[in-house]
């Protein structure tokens, strides 16, 4: 046979193949090592000159398009073949058959306390750091508490044996030492672990965590406190909540502040968690008083600043909707899984 | 503190509710709330019933008419006490009474009701009536009930901070309205007592007490006090018990000053002497307990002996009975940290040494002795005898100097002048102008008024904290802190979180037979502990964590993880912690159901492998730990070092702790989080060029003795590389058999990768580097190729 007519019985063959190796085996049949084509090409040369061109240029005109034949029908097949593996396969998607990484979780209060931390900071407070036991000074005498005075009733203290050290029973005293430590200006954060001395029950603790705040300039006002304290409410629970600022006592402070924000749970309608109220007592703050700067040797002239502090179970348990803060000390999987 | 609404509109006037009142009072910085409030109706008026038959349909219903004096109704009333002739309460269509309960048109039983006859129950005004409530015959007709009730009222709970000890009564509450409205305080004209310093009074110890008023009225009647006093007490909580005792609660509910009566004729030598008491003294009070004094308290005493505790209780001795008749009203200034002192020492705290604590008025001591001395007269009959005030010292006022300039530096709000004067002034302050601002003299109930700040809280106060603006000061990031600090711990916890450990949070405090299990002690100790259970604060955070991995078991939690950070108490001071437990499988309970491996239980390589993710940035090294805590398997931990410096111990618990709790392997680890956050260098972190040529791979199976760490191994093979050259080292497989290599003996098959930097491997390269390999092996661990 010539070479077309090669070329056409191949390409009859190709198109009955069914698979990539049917393929390969007319490829080999006809353009392989001792496939008619080659052949055809390898005995040219016994023939007169004259036909060998003619012959040559057929046969290998017929080996190009055997070639781009090939080529065209495995690319069919294969697509094919895709195709019908495209069609027929299907798994299961659910999220049930998810390979279970295991995972654990950061425990709700110090989740809370970190994004309030984050919150601060990115208002340029740095973040400080005290001990938990601590001496009267600290904790009462340099926040104008002095001894006997009525504003220690409540604060229940504990004391280590012999009665020269306490468990601080606020964040406050962080103030004291990082105006010890350093000097104007200063905004700075501090959270950490307090002790009460009261009976544990849903709604106390005598181990919590209060975030203390301060912020001492030459500038600093009221208005800058109001104005700060807005900000990390609505970074935290989003600016469509309202607080209210109303006149308290913290004997460290003058003005002082406490500062309410409408119930999260009840929008303000009032509920039982905030006591049908429509608002949840959240942060005591104001002015640094005058006799803590005499205490920490600043120029209560020239310096003014803001102080505040807030419980963090109180907060961790309203946006979560816990009714029992002992189940925050429990460590079971259960609950520390949810967050 | 109990407040009555109606009383409050005595001193001060005002047209708010008293939830409206509530409101105001919370923004001057007094949280208060509705205790009780009567007269939550509307169109509840007074009728006279006109008829009453019986309900043809019902035996137990009447049909009345009644009549308002224009209106005739007729009305279907189910109680047993309605009568023709009786004045009522009716409570006409859509009436609303107290419980949202709104009065419709309704047949009963067949009979149209236009309204209902009310009971006192009905009304809110009692918690049982017999029937329908009757009101006197000479109600007049058609007025709004509550017009005709004057025992209508509201009560307050009052939150008094400690600072505001002078509002502690109804003029106390008053002055803070008045200010706020803008408008003066109502006082009873009360007539001046005309001191004749007849009766003898004595300070001995004039540091305790300040001022001394003795006022004996003679031929009182002691009886019951009429009703408009004994219902006002009741408002605020207080007990009637004659009038003289009645007067002195009155006049503190209404003035806040405490005072009190003798009967003078038990006073010996009838006298009055305040000293301290000594030692051992004793004394039986008003409550009839006995008790012991010692030489820090301060008493009211007669020639002979303490007839009170001052400012605390009075003595039963010379206590106001209803054969008195002859009495000294008592009123006194004393130091507040003394009755404060005392008042704990006795574990007795009353009306009187709540007020005395947070400390008197001058103004108002004076003030409730005449209002006392004219009250007993008026309603107890008697004379005024004899009266002294004595005091060691006169009042001197606090005066301080305001500048405005100051005011808005704190606020950040400038208020005029003119509005800080008002203000000032009507919280009874003396304004005097200063080119700078004015000079105050502050009243001296005002005792926590001592400074300049004090006056700006006022005026922040009155003024309205929602006046003052808010603005948000410039944010200047402190560059000193980012440089120091990364934040090491959180990327730990998260690397934690990943690896599926949950966060613990444990009481600091522990109980002793939680240390004695795992050999610890603590050496601090609660003086006040709130129980044997919380009286040591940890040493460790292992107990804490012992107990949660005990109780998750116990919740059928097969594997648990669980890491806590927090602050633990040494013999050398507070230490920041980070501390892990774990125990179950690996993997396994997770993949049990895919059927893809047998749960492998977490052993020491676990963990060690946990901390080789959770610390990758930190350059540690694991050391053998000769001296562990006993807790730990001996054979089975490790030291944790980071710059030279132990981070903590890691390792297996010693298996009885795991047959206590029933479990595998309990891992723990517990480290300074001061040394893990340790600097790691990373400022000299440098990348280090790609090796481009291929490696030539190579497994050695190598037989050791037990003795030699796999650690000394590796690091001998590492160390024969020369420069450009680097031998990655990765263990494949680990093998014992007694018969094969011996019985102490261990075989690991080590796949090591080498290249070069500078240019690929020869094979005459890789067989001198093996060569070098095992002939340190064998010099240094006597380490040989397996056979």
């Amino acid at each position: 046979m010539n070479a077309d007519a090669l070329l056409k019985e191949a390409g009859d063959k190709l198109a009955a193949a069914r698979t990539p190796e049917e393929v390969e085996a007319v490829k080999v049949a006809y353009l392989g090592r001792k496939g008619a084509i080659t052949e055809i090409l390898k005995g040219l040369s016994s023939l007169p000159i004259d036909e060998r061109k003619i012959a040559g240029q057929q046969a290998n005109a017929a080996r190009v398009a055997l070639e781009a034949d090939v080529e065209v029908r495995l690319r069919d097949i294969n697509s094919a073949v895709l195709a019908g593996k495209l069609a027929s396969e299907k798994i299961d998607t659910s999220p049930q058959l998810a390979f279970p990484f295991p995972l654990g979780s950061r425990h709700p209060i110090r989740q809370t306390m970190d994004e309030m931390v984050s919150i601060f900071r990115s208002l340029g407070f740095v973040v400080g750091d005290g001990p938990e036991i601590e001496t009267d000074w600290y904790n009462f005498e340099a926040l104008n508490i002095p001894a006997n005075h009525p504003a220690r009733d409540t604060q229940d203290t504990f004391y280590l044996e012999g009665y020269k050290q306490l468990l601080r029973t606020h964040t406050s005293p962080g103030q004291v030492h990082a105006m010890e430590t350093r000097q104007p200006p200063l905004k700075i954060v501090i959270p950490g672990r307090v002790y009460r001395n009261e009976a544990t029950d849903a709604t106390h603790s005598a181990i919590f965590h209060q975030i203390e705040g301060l912020a001492v300039d030459t500038n600093i006002t009221f208005a800058d406190l109001k104005g700060t304290l807005t900000l990390f409410i609505h970074r935290l629970f989003g600016s469509s909540v309202k607080l209210r600022f109303r006149p308290s006592h913290f004997q460290f402070t003058e003005p002082s502040a406490e500062v309410d924000i409408q119930c999260t749970i009840c929008g303000g309608k009032g509920c039982r968690v905030c006591k049908n109220s429509g608002w949840l007592e959240v942060l005591g703050s104001g002015m640094v008083h005058p006799n803590v700067f005499k205490a920490v040797k600043y120029d209560a002239e020239k310096y003014t600043g803001f102080a505040f502090g807030l419980g963090v179970e109180r907060f961790v348990m309203f946006m979560y909707g816990i009714d029992d803060m002992r189940l925050l000390y429990e460590n079971n999987l259960q609950f520390l899984k949810q967050f | 503190m109990k407040i009555s609404y109606n009383w409050l509109k005595e001193f001060v006037d005002f047209d708010v509710t008293a939830t409206g009142l509530c409101d105001i009072l919370l923004f001057l910085g007094l949280e208060t709330k509705i205790v009780s409030s009567s007269g939550n109706w509307t169109n509840v008026i007074t009728a006279k019933v006109l008829t009453k038959d019986k309900h043809p349909q019902a035996d137990k219903l009447s049909l009345c008419t009644v009549d308002t004096g224009s209106t005739t109704y007729s009305i279907v009333c189910g109680a047993a006490n309605v009568e023709a002739g009786q004045i009522i309460a009716l409570a006409v269509i859509g009436a609303q009474l107290p419980g949202d309960f709104v009065i419709k048109k309704a047949k009963i039983r067949g009979i149209e009701s236009q309204g209902m006859i009310c009971s006192e129950v009905e009304l809110g005004l009692a918690a049982q009536s017999a029937g329908i409530m009757v009101l006197p015959e000479n109600t007049p007709l058609g007025k709004p009930l509550e017009s005709v009730l004057d025992s209508l009222d509201t009560i307050l709970d009052v939150e008094i901070t400690t600072n505001r000890g002078d509002c502690l009564s109804h003029w106390g509450v008053a002055r803070e309205l008045a200010a706020k409205f803008n408008t003066a305080v109502r006082l009873p004209e009360i007539q001046a007592i005309p001191f004749d310093d007849s009766f003898p009074v004595t300070i001995n110890d004039t540091d305790l007490c300040f001022r001394y008023i003795g006022c004996v009225i003679e031929g009182v009647t002691v009886k019951p006090s009429p009703d408009w006093v004994v219902r006002r007490l009741e408002s605020c909580g207080i007990r009637a018990i004659n009038n003289i005792v009645d007067i002195t609660n009155y006049v503190l509910m209404e003035l806040g000053h405490p005072l009190h009566a003798f009967d003078i004729e038990n006073l010996e030598g009838k006298q009055i002497i305040v000293r301290r008491a000594t030692a051992l003294e004793t004394i039986t009070a008003l409550d009839g307990k006995k008790y012991t004094l010692n030489d820090t308290m301060l008493v009211i005493a007669d020639a002979v002996k303490p007839q009170a505790i001052a400012g605390v209780m009075g003595g039963e001795h010379s206590g106001v009975t209803e054969s008195t008749k002859n009495i000294v009203i008592e009123s006194a200034l004393f130091a507040p940290v003394s009755i404060r002192k005392t008042s704990k020492k006795l574990e007795l705290s009353t009306d009187s040494s709540y007020r005395f604590e947070r400390g008197s008025s001058w103004d108002a001591s004076e003030r409730a002795a005449a209002r006392a001395v004219e009250l007993i007269i008026r309603l107890a009959g008697g004379t005024l005898r004899n009266s002294t005030d004595r005091a060691p010292q006169p009042h001197a006022p606090v005066m301080i100097d305001l500048r405005t300039a100051f005011v808005e530096k704190v606020l950040g709000l400038a208020v005029p002048y003119a509005e800080i004067k008002t203000i000032l002034t009507h919280l009874g302050m003396i304004v005097s102008d200063r080119p700078s601002g004015c000079s105050v003299v502050v009243p001296s109930w005002r005792r926590d008024v001592t400074q300049e700040v004090d006056l700006i809280e006022e005026i922040a106060r009155i003024n309205g904290y929602e006046h003052i603006p808010q603005t948000v000061m410039p944010i200047i990031p402190d560059l000193q802190e980012n440089k120091s600090r990364k934040p090491v711990m959180t990327e730990i916890y998260a690397r934690l979180t990943a690896l599926g450990f949950s966060e613990a949070l444990n009481y600091s405090f522990v109980e002793e037979k939680e240390l004695t299990l795992f050999a610890l002690s603590s050496s601090h100790r609660l003086a006040n502990p709130l129980s044997k259970e919380y009286e040591l604060l940890r040493p460790s955070l292992l107990p804490g964590l012992w107990k949660n991995l005990k109780s998750n078991l116990g919740q059928g939690f097969p594997d648990v993880r669980l890491y806590e950070t927090g602050t633990v108490f040494t013999s050398v001071g507070e230490k920041k912690r980070l501390a892990v437990i774990l125990t179950g499988c690996v993997w396994g309970s997770w993949w049990q159901w895919y059927g893809k491996k047998v749960p492998q239980a977490a052993d020491f390589n676990f963990l060690s492998g946990i901390l080789a993710t959770v610390l990758c940035d930190r350059k540690y090294r694991t050391v053998e730990n000769k001296n562990c805590q006993s807790y730990f398997h001996p054979g089975k931990n490790a030291r944790l070092e980071i710059a030279g410096k132990l981070a903590g111990e890691f390792g297996v618990l010693r298996p009885d702790y795991c047959q206590q709790l029933g479990c595998g392997d309990i891992l723990y680890g517990e480290f300074e989080t001061d040394i893990l956050e340790l600097p790691a260098g990373d400022k000299d972190k440098r990348y280090s060029a790609l090796k481009r040529f291929p490696p030539v791979n190579i497994d050695l199976s190598l037989v050791a003795a037990f003795s030699v760490p796999l650690d000394s191994i590796v690091t001998v093979i590492t160390r024969t590389a020369e420069q450009e050259l680097e031998i990655d080292t990765q263990l494949i497989d680990v093998y014992a058999d007694a018969v094969k290599i011996g019985s102490d003996k261990i075989s690991y098959t080590l796949h090591l990768s080498m290249r070069r930097s500078d240019r690929t491997l020869t094979d005459q390269d890789t067989q001198k580097i093996v060569a070098d390999i095992l002939a340190a092996l064998e010099k240094k661990h006597a380490v040989v190729l397996r056979k």
